[in-house]
């Protein structure tokens, strides 16, 4: 029977394989909510229902020109909102349109093949936002899924069950391959300024409105991970103060860094003065060196989750160690640091810890004069208040107690929700509410000692941190704090009237402190769960979990790189690199060795076929006939005139023992061991003769 | 000739030089590839595919599919996002996988050839080609979409490989010619992109076969072409049977192809299966040379002659064919055509200096 094959127009699979490839773009626009506004994700989804109500018949679909339009208006609106939601949401917004609009007009081959690279592209987009170990392994799934509906729709006739088989050994396979290039290609620092997203930016701001820190205290999301080498380098509770932003410009309501301050540090930068907090790790590390073995300061690694901002935390006060930093972090003359590029992903940093150092006013007047203004009328009954305490304290010390003393005794209580304070804030607060967040306390006490003529800032960050293991600290939102400086002999001291109100804050953390007022940071019901016994083990695990996948995966970085090698092979030079990467290229050469050329299976023949098998290859071999698809019978007639006499005799011999046993009736049953032995025999004779 | 008629003469014949030059090189270059393709996959009739045969190139598809691969690299370590970095690798993994899954695909292919039939220039002849077992590769077929293209043609036909199918597979792929004449089958080129499209894997194959163009046919009623049979000759072919007419009944013979069905006996075939004809002793009237005067084109004459040879062999009249070169005595069948209408391609053709001439001739010409 013969199947004359016509020419293929197009494969059967193609309407399942698109049907696929628009499951595959509905479950990413689901997840890609964060970045993609709500009339993309609904035009996405209208795409994917015309595509499965056109699934039997392309008759459906809207014709070209349609598209077009609605391309034209697409455009149009991504232009509008563009503005508001930045230059990557709005290309990942025209990423997803584009798809959209092809997936109803989808007909070809190459159609299919550029959604097939543009969902790739989208993947890779969702691990801007979701970084979790559960992210991965779904967007690992939707890979598969989308080179299942490759496979399906390059196999014609293969049928989808060993498609999947073929994508699922295909993935598991590469998983090996792409781990290995993961530990030894070089991690690079970012190689250019990349567009961030606008809405997105989390955790504190870089201004401050007192009840703003009390909103972020609602949230438990994590701000970022430390580790320290050993459990003993880990700061004691009231020393976890991670500064974060100097605030140093107030408008009467509220907060912000200051436009003086950011010309001062832009003027700073190009005059190439060393900001004082590198002096200072110099100075450290002199010392260290000096003192041989007696270390001042302490270095460890944070990982910090992505706030799509510049700025960054750190213990008060540490150096960063720029050396192991896949990311540039510099150092201001505000004592606070920013990175090169904004933080979009979990990475490692590294620090120095500098406990002991004071904060000093590097620019003179600069600082004394930015920080003594206020606003000309407001608060005016603080002001006259301050005036009188002035007279009672004299010193800025004795002043800065004063105000303390005064939350301390006043019967201030520690409130998440205070009542707002629209006019006159300090004096509403200071004087009449007497309840407050860290905020208003911290914007109160700054006011007061400017009123004071005392030089004094506002610095937030966070204060505290949960212990996950002995040596590792989290600190999440609701950690976040804020605190005065106050410049007294040339010198920032820090104050934080917040512990006078409530010192419980400093010691057990934020919900010990308001528990003690009466009151609980996340209420109803979810609250409640979260006491539960099981519900802790489960978080905590769940924690560890995050911890151990940001650290080694997300926070893998070119250190980290150096440390595992050097664990394998010891000092790292040239000679060893160029070996780890031949090495790395051997390694892959035998994965792919492994995987197409497996290992010959045991034959299932039986064992004189084996011998008979393997007689006949050394009379190929000797005499350069070869048997092809010729039977025994058929072969020895062929082969017989090459050989000599005994060696005819004994293959001819051999041939019938074959014939004999493989094709009788009754098989050989019990004479099975006897018939080796005689093959055996006959093959160790054939080879004598053979060699002769 | 003044200096400026000069200097023009000598840039064209520059030009010309040129020209002839570029040719020369494409020519050199032909034949070197074509060399260099016979020793690497030398003609048979019958391939299995090996290591050796077998070209691999990422497809465009493959390369966009790279190109995404080290965007997201980039994008990932511009973000410092390990995720993206890692997914690129898993990418590039992939796709350096799948070089080998399609590459072992193809290599699962053998077909062999099957006897080309002659056509006639300007009509579609089919060569097929049997899917066959792979003699290294018993138990795992090929699969996929198999495009089978000329080597020196752009159009090209697919097939869908189907390994469930009991039956054997064949493919056949139209050729075309414009010039009558003998040539040797031009290589085949045989593309598949199973599993995943990435990458492309062919190869070129001779199948060491000639295919026989025959001239075109052409009626042109204007033009004399049946000679009264020569008495001379009848008398010496008088002893000879035929079957032609329908006067004496001889004998039985075996049937042959083209034989008109009405002497079958057709008893005979109910009976026992075996195809018989009565054959006929009478000396047959309608017997005639077909020819042309030499006067007219050579190649109009031959295509006219054509036309006439299918008619006649249609009717089933016995026939001889007389131009120039040839002389071919009266009979009647299907080989008997074939013999006059191979005779009438191969008739004056021109000089070939290698095979490859024909093609690349043609080729331009189309």
């Amino acid at each position: 029977m013969i199947a004359l094959l016509k020419p293929s127009a197009l494969s059967s699979h193609q309407p399942i394989s698109y049907f696929m490839l628009a499951i595959a773009y509905g479950v990413l626009l689901l997840t890609l909510t964060e970045e993609l506004m709500i009339w993309v994700i609904i035009l996405g989804l209208c795409a994917i229902v015309v595509r499965t109500v056109s699934f039997e018949k392309s008759s459906h679909l809207p014709n070209a020109r349609t598209v077009n339009l609605l391309a034209v208006l697409s455009l149009f609106a991504l232009t509008w909102f563009g503005f508001s939601i930045g230059l990557l949401n709005s290309m990942i917004n025209l990423l997803a349109i584009a798809f959209a609009l092809k997936l109803m007009l989808l007909d070809s081959k190459r159609d299919f093949h550029l959604l097939f690279c543009t969902s790739l592209f989208l993947i890779g987009c969702g691990f801007i936002s979701a970084l979790s170990v559960i992210a991965w392994l779904g967007y690992l799934g939707v890979l598969l899924f989308l080179l299942l509906s490759l496979a399906y729709y390059h196999g014609p006739v293969t049928p989808l069950k060993s498609s999947a088989k073929f994508v699922g050994t295909l993935v598991i396979q590469s998983i090996p391959i792409a781990a290995l290039l993961f530990l030894v290609m070089p991690q690079l620092p970012p190689l250019w300024q990349m567009p961030t997203s606008k809405s997105q930016q989390t955790g504190l701001s870089d201004t401050v409105t007192p009840g703003d820190i009390a909103s972020l205290a609602k949230s438990s999301e994590l701000a970022f991970t430390a580790t320290f080498p050993s459990a003993s380098a880990v700061p004691e509770p009231q020393q976890r103060y991670w500064r974060a932003l100097v605030m140093e410009d107030f408008n009467g309501k509220t907060w912000s860094i200051g436009q003086k301050r950011k010309q001062a540090e832009r003027q700073l930068a190009t005059m190439r003065r060393t900001p004082p907090l590198l002096l200072l790790a110099n100075t450290a590390e002199n010392e260290e060196s000096d003192e041989s073995g007696i270390s001042e300061t302490k270095s460890y690694e944070m990982i910090v989750e992505p706030t799509k901002q510049n700025w960054l935390f750190a213990l008060e006060l540490s150096a960063p160690n720029n050396g192991k930093n896949n990311i540039t972090v510099n150092a201001q003359f505000d004592y606070t640091l920013r990175t090169s590029t904004p933080l979009m992903s979990k990475k490692s940093f590294y620090f120095d810890y500098l406990p002991n150092a004071p904060v000093t006013n590097p620019v003179g007047e600069f600082e004394r004069q930015l920080n003594s203004l206020l606003p000309a009328t407001s608060n005016q009954e603080t002001r006259q208040w301050v005036s009188s305490l002035k007279q009672a304290n004299p010193t800025p010390r004795g002043l800065a107690s004063a105000i303390m003393n005064y939350f301390k005794q006043q019967g201030f209580t520690y409130t998440l929700e205070p009542n707002a304070m629209p006019v006159d804030p300090i004096d509403r607060f200071i004087f009449e509410e007497k309840a407050g967040f860290c905020a208003h306390y911290a914007s109160a006490m700054t006011f007061a000692l400017r009123a004071g003529g005392v030089p004094a800032r506002m610095v937030t960050g966070y204060q505290g941190g949960e212990q996950l293991d002995d040596n590792v600290l989290q600190v999440r939102q609701y950690d976040a704090h804020a605190w005065v400086e106050a410049l007294i002999d040339d010198t920032w001291v820090r104050y934080d009237p917040t512990s006078m109100v409530a010192p419980s804050r400093l010691q057990y953390g934020i919900e010990q402190a308001l528990a003690e007022f009466g009151e609980k940071r996340t209420d109803g019901l979810l609250g409640d769960l979260r006491e539960g016994a099981l519900f802790t083990t489960l978080q905590n695990w769940m924690r560890q979990m995050d911890y151990q996948w940001s650290k080694w995966i997300l926070g893998f970085d070119a250190n980290k790189q150096k440390d595992l090698l050097e664990d394998l092979l010891g000092q790292i030079t040239t000679k060893k690199m160029t070996a780890v990467f031949l090495a790395t290229l051997s390694i892959v050469g035998v994965i792919l060795l492994v995987y197409f050329f497996p290992i010959q299976r045991q034959s299932t023949l039986p064992k004189y076929h084996r011998i008979y098998l393997n007689a006949l290859s050394a009379i190929e071999k000797h005499s350069g006939v070869e048997r092809q698809y010729l039977s025994p019978r058929e072969y020895l007639n062929k082969v017989s005139s090459h050989l000599n006499e005994n060696t005819q005799k004994i293959l001819s011999e051999m041939t019938l023992l074959f014939i004999e046993s493989s094709y009788s009736r009754e098989g050989i049953g019990d004479d099975k061991a006897k018939v080796t032995l005689k093959m055996k025999h006959h093959n160790r004779a054939l080879k004598k003769s053979l060699r002769q | 000739m003044s200096n400026a008629a000069k200097h023009e003469f000598k840039q064209k014949q520059n030009t010309s030089i040129r020209a002839r030059l570029s040719h020369r090189r494409k020519a050199i270059l032909s034949t070197m590839l074509s060399r260099w393709l016979d020793k690497r996959i030398p003609p048979a009739s019958q391939h299995s595919l090996t290591l050796n045969s077998i070209f691999v190139l990422p497809t465009g598809f493959g390369w966009s599919f790279i190109i995404m691969a080290l965007c997201l690299f980039l994008l990932g370590t511009n973000y410092q996002n390990n995720l993206m970095v890692l997914l690129s690798y898993i990418l590039l993994s992939v796709m350096l996988l799948t070089l080998f899954y399609t590459h072992q695909n193809f290599a699962r292919l053998a077909v062999k050839s099957q006897p080309i039939a002659p056509f006639h220039c300007h009509q579609t002849g089919t060569f097929q080609l049997a899917v066959i077992k792979h003699h290294a590769q018993q138990d795992k077929p090929c699969k996929g979409n198999l495009v089978a293209r000329w080597f020196d043609t752009k159009e090209q036909v697919s097939f869908i490989l189907n390994a469930e199918e009991k039956s054997q597979q064949r493919l056949s792929v139209p050729i075309k010619r414009s010039k009558r004449g003998k040539y040797p089958l031009p290589r085949l080129t045989l593309a598949c992109d199973f599993p995943l499209g990435l990458f492309k894997c062919w190869t070129h194959l001779d199948f060491d076969a000639d295919i026989l163009v025959y001239p075109q046919p052409l009626q042109d009623e204007a033009i004399q072409v049946a000679l009264p049979f020569d008495e001379s000759e009848q008398s010496k072919n008088d002893t000879t049977t035929s079957s032609h007419s329908s006067t004496d009944f001889h004998s039985l013979s075996d049937y042959k192809a083209g034989e008109p069905l009405n002497r079958v006996v057709w008893k005979q075939v109910a009976k026992s299966g075996d195809w018989v004809v009565k054959q006929f002793s009478d000396p047959i009237n309608e017997k005639y040379y077909l020819s042309v005067d030499n006067q007219i084109d050579v190649e109009r004459a031959i295509s006219i002659l054509t036309h006439h040879v299918i008619e006649q062999s249609k009717n089933g009249n016995q026939f001889g064919l007389q131009y120039r070169s040839i002389d071919i005595s009266p009979h009647y069948g299907d080989s008997h055509t074939h013999q006059c209408l191979k005779a009438l391609s191969l008739l004056n053709l021109p000089q070939r200096t290698y095979p490859n001439d024909a093609f690349s001739a043609e080729a331009a010409s189309s």
